[in-house]
């Protein structure tokens, strides 16, 4: 039996839902479109405000820890969520209550570990509107110029790509072998790709830093090495996914580490010049065994405890992560993170991005993982970043970059009380997949 | 109301507005800031409260070595953009204080950095500055040097946000110091000129000791904005590459905004308050020194 919204909507008829989207998402950009649709069906108003991606968690939280009651609804990077937990509502509640719930709606449809991004301590808080992780992007073109065959296949080889790869015309480099996303906000989730590719871990079971080891050490190196050899361009210490893409998509660099979802722009002849040229793998990894290596990434809409609308916000983000809108949102509006398995393998939508076969295998692969779980998780990534930055531009060691990252971000955890009673802690904690 | 009572009370209630309103602006602030500093507080784990921890925020703070080295970095800053400022704003200033061809249409133009917004400032040499895009690499890259992403350069990126400081901030002093060069008093110079004093002379005798206090007034209100910059270097860098253009309020920044310590960021500011009233006691010292020196 279909859910009747309408029906479901009637005592929330003239509320107003304030919403706080995270600029820079395709999918944010579409839902003040979509959204006239709940609107009409349900007479349930929409307002948005959109911030700026690097500004969202200071506001966020600034609005929170005040008990503001502004928003009914927040946009939240999956990366950020055990930062928000202590101040969001549950929908498991509102899951279970017939009046609201749609008995259609099938959660296992979501990729599983993009709603276990919105997962804490088994309740659930989100349902995710996309679903990346960092792929290799490379240009096909250039690699049959070249001679090179497939893709590389570990991070040495990757390397090795970049250096055949760069093109120099009279001593100034035309084409980069490769692109590296150095910004402090990016350094260290482009090195945990290859890091954990070779079966690395972040922590120890007591949420003590161990990557002070040879693995780190050979990434950091071959890191460092593209930057300095400059097989990446000099820009690139300031480079983050947005911008690496820029420089690629007007055909200056042949190999690119980033978010799966700029395939939806590269692929667009308007707005790339590389479009059809492009091929979509895994990002290269050493050790055959590693499994969860690539971090997954998702955006989603939560329910502040302090929204004042909160029943009609959930049938705001139940309906919008509905199989047939989140269809309807990549049919029509080309975003290019399907989070649901049905939406990915719908005909109609897979034949326009060629990277969608890709996400799939990823999921079913259990390739993908999410960060450590920890409220801290953005300063281990902030404080790391400092001295893998230095690294890169050669002013300091791998080693010593790597020692002073793992003082950094011990005393850190230290000072907040982790190690207080020397406790074990789970691995959606540590982040200890393989 | 007798008259003793009303002469007693009536300035009080006049100036209460104006003291509730500073109390609530500028002093309460000031205060709970203080009170906050002496706190564990972290907005991402509400669930830990408020804890009062006595000094612990400052003694965390300064036995980190990034807080010194932000401290360092950020008196280098100070130093070098205004004193460069100061230089440059007063000789600019001398030079416009005589006539020359087309001084109307360059005038306007040097004031342009002082009217835009340091965001705007932040934004325009971040672009300038953009290693693979900007005017300023590819001017380098030209000319042959080896650097020529000059944000992406620990060595280049602090002399490149000072000079982006020099930019915006020059014509403030050239300002000031062209308004009270205008106002001087024309005696003085006859007196000189009459007893044969050289240019050098003039300037050195005359002109530098009447422009002294304007230039320490000058030099007070940046040396205080300087310490305290943000929002070019936040545009620019974010403190990078590495922690090469991190200063004291990018620090504060991170600690209040990015990782939610709001008692360490606090003990920051205070500490950083603390310096600044240090600083403009001392210029304040010189400047009172000056004046009763220009008054015997």
């Amino acid at each position: 039996m279909a859910f009747d919204l309408a029906g479901a909507s009637k005592p929330y008829k003239g509320q107003t839902l304030t919403l706080s989207l995270m600029a820079g998402y395709k999918v944010n950009e579409v839902i003040p479109q979509i959204g006239k649709e709940f609107t009409k069906i349900t007479g349930i108003e929409l307002k948005y405000e959109s911030i700026p991606y690097s500004e969202t968690l200071e506001k966020h939280m600034i609005a929170l820890s005040t008990g503001s009651r502004t928003y009914d609804l927040l946009n939240i990077d999956n990366l950020w969520f055990p930062q928000y937990v202590s101040y969001l509502r549950p929908l498991d509640d509102y899951m279970k209550n017939p009046k609201l719930a749609d008995p259609n709606f099938d959660v296992k449809d979501f990729v599983p570990e993009v709603l276990q991004g919105y997962q804490w301590e088994g309740k659930t808080y989100s349902f995710p509107e996309g679903y990346f992780f960092p792929v290799l992007i490379y240009r096909k073109d250039l690699f049959e110029k070249h001679g090179l065959t497939g893709p590389p296949k570990t991070y040495q080889e990757f390397y090795e790509y970049a250096k055949k790869l760069t093109e120099k015309e009279g001593g100034t480099t035309v084409v980069y072998g490769a692109t590296e996303q150095g910004q402090r906000t990016g350094i260290f989730d482009e090195l945990c790709t290859p890091y954990w590719g070779k079966g690395g871990q972040l922590f120890d079971k007591k949420l003590k830093p161990i990557f002070d080891n040879q693995d780190m050490l050979n990434v950091l190196t071959i890191y460092q090495k593209i930057y300095t050899e400059g097989l990446a361009p000099a820009g690139s210490t300031d480079f983050e996914l947005g911008e690496a893409a820029a420089f690629f998509a007007q055909g200056k660099a042949a190999m690119m580490w980033n978010w799966s979802m700029m395939g939806a722009d590269l692929e667009d002849p308007s707005k790339s010049k590389v479009a059809g040229k492009l091929g979509y793998t895994m990002f290269p990894k050493d050790n055959p065994k590693a499994v969860h290596y690539v971090r997954e990434a998702s955006t989603g809409l939560c329910i502040p405890k302090t929204a004042t609308n909160k029943e009609a916000a959930f049938l705001f983000v139940q309906w919008l992560n509905s199989k047939g809108t989140l269809l309807k949102v990549e049919a029509e509006y080309k975003t290019g993170h399907p989070s649901r398995y049905s939406v990915m393998r719908d005909p109609k939508v897979a034949k326009l991005f060629p990277y969608f076969p890709l996400l799939e295998k990823a999921a079913k692969d259990n390739a993908v993982r999410l960060v450590p779980k920890i409220v801290e998780w953005s300063q281990v990534d902030d404080i790391s970043a400092v001295y893998f930055q230095k690294c890169m531009i050669g002013k300091m060691s791998p080693k010593d970059a790597i020692k002073e990252a793992v003082k950094g971000v011990e005393r850190m955890l230290d000072d907040k009380g982790y190690y207080f009673e020397g406790k074990e802690y789970s691995d959606l904690l540590t982040g200890r997949y393989n | 109301m007798d008259a003793v009572t009303e002469e007693r009370y009536l300035p009080w209630g006049l100036l209460a507005p104006a003291l509730i309103i500073i109390l609530l602006i500028g002093v309460f602030p000031l205060f709970y800031n203080l009170f906050l500093s002496m706190h564990f507080w972290n907005l991402t784990r509400p669930e830990l409260g408020m804890r009062f921890i006595w000094f612990k925020n400052y003694t965390s703070l300064f036995t980190s070595s990034l807080f010194w080295e932000a401290f360092l970095r950020t008196f280098v800053f100070t130093i070098v953009a205004v004193g460069l400022e100061m230089c440059l704003g007063f000789g600019l200033a001398l030079l416009f204080n005589r006539d020359f061809k087309g001084k109307s249409i360059v005038f306007p133009i040097i004031l342009i950095p002082m009217i835009t917004t340091p965001i705007v400032v932040g934004l325009i040499w971040r672009y300038m500055f953009n290693g693979e895009f900007g005017f300023v690499s590819w001017i380098l890259q030209v000319v042959g040097t080896d650097v020529h992403a000059v944000l992406s350069n620990p060595a280049t990126a602090l002399p490149a946000v000072i000079f982006v400081d020099v930019w915006h901030w020059t014509p403030f002093v050239f300002l000031l110091s062209l308004a009270r060069l205008g106002a001087l008093p024309r005696s003085p110079y006859e007196a000189a000129e009459i007893d044969g004093a050289s240019t050098w002379q003039i300037f050195k005798w005359v002109t530098f000791p009447m422009m002294k206090s304007v230039l320490l007034v000058a030099l007070l209100l940046r040396t205080m904005d300087a310490f305290k910059i943000f929002d070019e270097i936040f545009i620019m860098t974010q403190g990078g590459p590495g922690d090469a253009t991190e200063v004291l309020s990018l620090e504060i920044y991170r600690q209040t905004f990015r990782y939610f310590n709001m008692g360490k960021g606090s003990a920051l500011a205070i500490v950083m308050l603390i310096v600044i009233i240090i600083i403009s006691r001392i210029y304040l010292k010189i400047f009172q020194k000056e004046e009763a020196v220009v008054q015997q």
